[in-house]
């Protein structure tokens, strides 16, 4: 890393997807309610988790991007009905593909949140960051220079 | 079985409707490649043996759909091909006249020995071919016998595995044009917009290209191997998609591309499928 | 120009580093079955063989990527800072005959005008090692395009390796100025293996007939041939990143923001989007045209343009193609056209 980086601590950047329906709106929750929250999150909203492609996790990911979180709906709670099962299968995959190559384990993962969970919305993102921060940037991102400076 | 075969083709090109016979013959510096067969004098260049190592049904998404029928040769695998590209509405049956090879396994280039790729090999047992050589159905042993994987391997010796064998990689697309999987007249690794993939040459890029490719693949890859025969590297792309495979059989009792009727994993689920994500973070 | 002078084949590690502190020092390494030329010192054996390595000399010429400048734009200027092609003089040892004749054939395209600043530096700060090859690789064809594996012209130092040592022979200023550096490993040869060098004789298929293929583009537009290729043919592209005389390249810019970088990379005419234009139009739109293109681009328009075929029958592309089209099989069927 460059010696910037050395004199302040890493800070993970993480990309989040979050359900329009459900958790988007736990995360106005948690807004609304106060909650505090790391800020190295960038929100970023689609209708269903299942719009999702895994294209979009594997581009950030291999770019440089400290770590990926998808969010959706309870499985059984869809706004689509069924959206999130396909989600779920394709989530359960790309760990599989992640366990195949033997790296991004940590720094993908899927979770649950309906739109009054506003707690469970700050604590995913706390904890997330916590472990990404733990992790250490991601090894891939000094291939691009984008992500670092 | 050559001069059945041969006769075979010949009854075929007789047909009014036939568009041409695609099947073997002898390539260069002792290989075996692909044949397309118009005319009856040329049905002598058909062959079959244990180099026959090209997937034909790959050429058959090109053939403009029409109302005329195409001669091919499949071996076991071939036909799961077949089955997969019939289901994904790529080839419609009746525009194909199928003669089955009795395949006992290809020999490794080279070498007096069956190919790895055979290993694990699994016949379509309900396909209703046209014609056959012999008997369409998994030679023995095969079905059983142990293929190299990645299982041993700890989380680290695989990425250091993967970095080596993707440094070997040159992005040059054989795997992807050979593939029969790969029909998408517009590939998402070809797009300009949005710009998936630069032309780049590091890890990271390489890693998007393959781990794409083996998304994409899963529940249709057949195993045939030919993606790793065409790689001029010799990147060991079987691994990771057998890798894949043996997953969706865990997961979800999925049986293999082409051989049973079992739905396509990516496009269905149940309501009580494996849930890892209700917990805590793993 | 000067004789052989022999070192000790144990001499070698010694000699490559007295080299380094000159220059970059390049050879082809061997990994399992993999070879490949690559910058010493790195992990594997050093292969001074006649196999040729996957990826041609062409890679250190016209890197597979290349930065070409990175850019700042500042409302409507910007800033361009080119990239710099090599930092040191490079030595690149045991290549082939067919990989040199082939830079011959690109410094036509490249060095001509306009003058490609990144080649020409390359070019001119590299001192090439060639093997003295025998050529008998099953799918070598070199000496029908009038190569001599043995004494390639291009080569600056000429290498063989024979009985129990390694021989060098400068044929260039460049190549007496690395034979000098190693002089404290160089002796004179002994009388026998003076007498083996010049036994050494080329091997290679010398039955091509090239010069009976027609140049006229014009015979060979409509022939059934492009048809029958194209129906085996992949559009992979394997032939056109491993033949040492394909040079077409692509420009891409990485921006974020208002900086970025321009950088090109190795392109494939057998791409199906190639020619692909931005109105969706594509002059090629089919194998057909694409495949006739490449052959008439090797054997026609460059002969006509640049006075030499574009092939040095290295035989790459038969050995490799997964569905064995090679360039050898195209010239036969051609020549035998004219009767």
């Amino acid at each position: 890393m460059s010696s910037e980086n050395k004199s302040k601590a890493y800070q993970p950047k993480i990309l989040v997807f979050a359900c329009n329906w459900c958790s988007y709106a736990g995360a106005d929750m948690a807004g609304v309610s106060r909650l505090q929250m790391p800020p190295n999150c960038r929100v970023i909203r689609v209708m269903c988790s299942a719009r999702v492609r895994p294209e979009m996790i594997l581009s950030a990911l291999f770019k440089g991007i400290d770590a990926v979180l998808v969010l959706g709906c309870h499985p059984g709670d869809c706004h689509y009905s069924e959206g999130n099962y396909y989600t779920r299968r394709r989530g359960i995959i790309l760990k599989k593909l992640f366990d195949a190559f033997g790296m991004m384990q940590e720094r993908f993962q899927i979770r649950w949140i309906s739109a009054a969970e506003g707690v469970r919305f700050s604590e995913t993102i706390r904890e997330m960051v916590e472990r990404v921060a733990r992790l250490g940037p991601n090894p891939l991102g000094k291939d691009h220079g984008r992500f670092t400076p | 079985m050559e001069d059945l075969l041969r006769k075979l083709a010949n009854e075929f090109l007789q047909r009014p409707d036939a568009e041409c016979f695609i099947g073997y013959e002898e390539g260069p510096n002792g290989s075996v490649r692909p044949a397309f067969i118009r005319r009856p004098e040329d049905i002598h260049r058909l062959v079959w043996n244990q180099k026959c190592y090209p997937n034909l049904t790959a050429y058959l998404p090109d053939f403009p759909k029409q109302k005329r029928v195409i001669g091919i040769t499949v071996k076991g695998c071939d036909a799961r091909a077949l089955r997969e590209l019939i289901r994904a509405h790529q080839v419609e049956r009746h525009s194909v006249y199928v003669v089955g090879l009795p395949c006992t396994g290809l020999k490794t280039p080279g070498e007096d020995r069956i190919a790895e790729r055979c290993f694990g090999c699994v016949f379509p047992e309900a396909f209703q071919y046209d014609a056959a050589l012999g008997p369409m159905k998994t030679p023995d042993g095969l079905a059983r016998t142990e293929y190299e994987t990645l299982d041993n391997l700890s989380n680290k010796e695989r990425r250091e595995f993967w970095k080596l064998e993707f440094e070997k990689c040159i992005r040059c697309d054989a795997c992807r044009k050979i593939c029969y999987a790969c029909f998408c007249p517009e590939c998402i690794l070809d797009s300009t917009q949005p710009r998936w993939l630069s032309r780049r040459q590091n890890l990271g890029e390489k890693l998007f290209f393959h781990s794409v490719r083996a998304l994409h693949l899963v529940g249709r890859c057949i195993g045939c191997g030919e993606c790793e025969r065409a790689c001029p590297a010799g990147v060991r792309l079987m691994l990771l998609n057998r890798y894949l495979q043996k997953q969706l059989e865990d997961l979800f009792g999925y049986r293999g591309a082409g051989i049973l009727e079992d739905a396509p994993p990516l496009l269905t689920f149940l309501r009580d499928d494996p849930d890892p994500f209700t917990g805590g973070f793993e | 120009m000067m004789s052989w002078q022999r070192m000790d084949r144990s001499d070698l590690p010694a000699a490559i580093s007295v080299l380094q502190e000159k220059w970059d020092v390049f050879a082809p390494v061997k990994r399992g079955t993999d070879i490949r030329i690559r910058q010493q010192p790195t992990d594997g054996k050093i292969f001074l063989g006649q196999t040729k390595p996957l990826l041609p000399l062409k890679m250190l010429f016209l890197p597979e990527v290349e930065d070409l400048f990175s850019f700042t734009i500042k409302g409507s200027t910007s800033d361009i800072i080119p990239a710099e092609p090599l930092t040191r003089e490079r030595v690149v040892f045991g290549v082939l005959g067919c990989d040199i004749a082939a830079l011959e054939i690109l410094d036509h395209v490249f060095l001509g005008e306009p003058v490609d600043g990144s080649y020409n530096k390359r070019r001119e700060q590299t001192t090439l090692i060639a093997i003295a090859c025998t050529g008998d690789g099953a799918e070598c064809f070199c000496t029908s395009l009038g190569i001599n594996p043995l004494e390639p012209v291009g080569a600056d130092v000429l290498f063989a390796d024979v009985g129990n040592g390694y021989f060098f022979k400068a044929l260039s200023q460049k190549g007496k100025r690395m034979t000098e550096t190693l002089r404290a490993f160089l002796k004179k040869p002994s009388e026998k293996e003076l007498t083996d060098l010049s036994a050494l004789v080329p091997g290679t298929r010398g039955d091509i007939s090239v010069d009976r293929v027609p140049k006229d583009s014009d015979r060979l537009w409509n022939l059934p041939i492009w048809e029958d290729l194209a129906r085996r043919c992949l559009g992979c592209g394997v032939c056109t990143v491993i033949c040492p005389t394909c040079h077409c390249f692509d420009l891409e810019d990485e921006r974020r923001g208002s900086s970025g970088k321009r950088f090109r990379s190795w392109d494939s005419c057998m791409n199906t989007s190639f020619t692909k234009m931005a109105s969706g139009e594509n002059p090629r739109p089919t194998k057909r045209e694409r495949i006739r293109q490449r052959f008439l681009h090797k054997l026609s328009y460059y002969p006509i343009k640049h006075g030499l075929v574009a092939c040095v029958g290295c035989g790459r592309c038969s050995a490799r193609c997964p569905v064995g089209i090679g360039i050898d099989e195209i010239i036969v069927e051609l020549a035998e056209m004219e009767g």
